[in-house]
């Protein structure tokens, strides 16, 4: 059975972007539109292997569902690794602290993305 | 979005002069990532006639506040060596390309704000997209934007960013002499 990555992205041509890499590649995917939505999803998943996560989304931002999934002791098992076009030294910070493993500017490139991800989640 | 200062008014010509090259620049890597050669210049001709599909995104820090529009005619969608990264199919849909462009505001906010001083720093909002023919901004007449065209062959995507910005943020000192943690495309592990 492929491993599954879920995508957390509030825009569209992203999360087909992304999950068009790691099709080709093997994985599952699974997507969601902000952080609302990945909370709902890793928790329904809990064996997904990797979680690539936007910051600036409506409803709920990615570091503020990377500390939820810190508090719940999610990160400690399922790595998650940061995909945005913020570099705040700042923000950095808070998601180290609560747990990511990663950190990637947009736009991706499809080659260091997948070995990003390979590293992290293991071949699919 | 941050609450805004009540200091701030209007950027003048010489906050766009330190501002100006960066978009310029960072509109054109940014489409050059995605396969196309565009050179940036100032818009000094009127608006291009057509369908375009626009996205606006806002910023907002405590000392700085503002939107960035980009209005991509439909046309360059079609242009040889453009890779969205969206995959072969070449329909993607009206929706699909209007998000994308958005995304592009978004990235080239996202290098600008890499670039700027601590005391600059501001949030992005999400960002609002459309389409239609002969858009144009509605505020554009009461204030004196930044436009930039970023040029392509044949096809012209108009940048405009407009916003305002505390007295005691210097243009002189609204750039960061720290070089960025990450550059686009890269990546770090913790």
């Amino acid at each position: 059975m492929a491993k599954r990555v879920i995508v957390v992205d509030d825009s569209k041509s992203i999360r087909q972007a992304v999950s068009l890499v790691l099709l080709e590649a093997g994985y599952q995917v699974v997507e969601a539109a902000d952080g609302e939505e990945g909370l709902k999803k890793i928790r329904a998943f809990l064996d997904t292997a990797l979680v690539v996560c936007d910051i600036n989304m409506p409803n709920m931002d990615g570091i503020t569902m990377v500390e939820t999934l810190h508090k719940e002791g999610l990160t400690a098992t399922m790595p998650v690794v940061m995909l945005t076009t913020e570099a705040e030294a700042s923000l950095v910070s808070r998601a180290k602290a609560a747990g990511a493993k990663g950190w990637i500017i947009k736009p991706f490139k499809p080659e260091l993305f997948l070995m990003t991800v390979r590293k992290l989640a293991g071949a699919a | 979005m941050s609450t805004a200062n009540a200091d701030l008014s209007k950027m003048k010509e010489e906050h766009w002069q330190v501002l100006r090259p960066l978009l310029m620049e960072g509109g054109c890597a940014l489409l050059d990532h995605y396969g196309v050669t565009a050179q940036g210049r100032i818009k000094d001709t009127e608006d291009a006639e057509g369908q375009h599909v626009a996205g606006v995104l806002g910023f907002s820090g405590e000392r700085i506040r503002g939107a960035l529009s980009l209005y991509v005619p439909k046309a360059f969608f079609q242009r040889e060596g453009l890779n969205l990264q969206l995959g072969a199919s070449p329909e993607q849909g009206e929706e699909m390309l209007a998000d994308w462009v958005g995304e592009l505001c978004n990235q080239i906010l996202g290098r600008l704000k890499a670039r700027l001083c601590p005391a600059a720093q501001f949030k992005l909002s999400t960002p609002v997209t459309f389409a239609g023919q002969q858009l144009r901004s509605l505020t554009r007449a009461q204030a004196q934007p930044c436009r930039l065209v970023l040029a392509s062959g044949e096809h012209e995507i108009l940048l405009e960013c407009d916003g305002e910005i505390a007295s005691s943020l210097a243009p002189t000192s609204l750039l960061t002499v720290e070089e960025p943690i990450l550059a686009e495309g890269e990546m770090m592990f913790f």
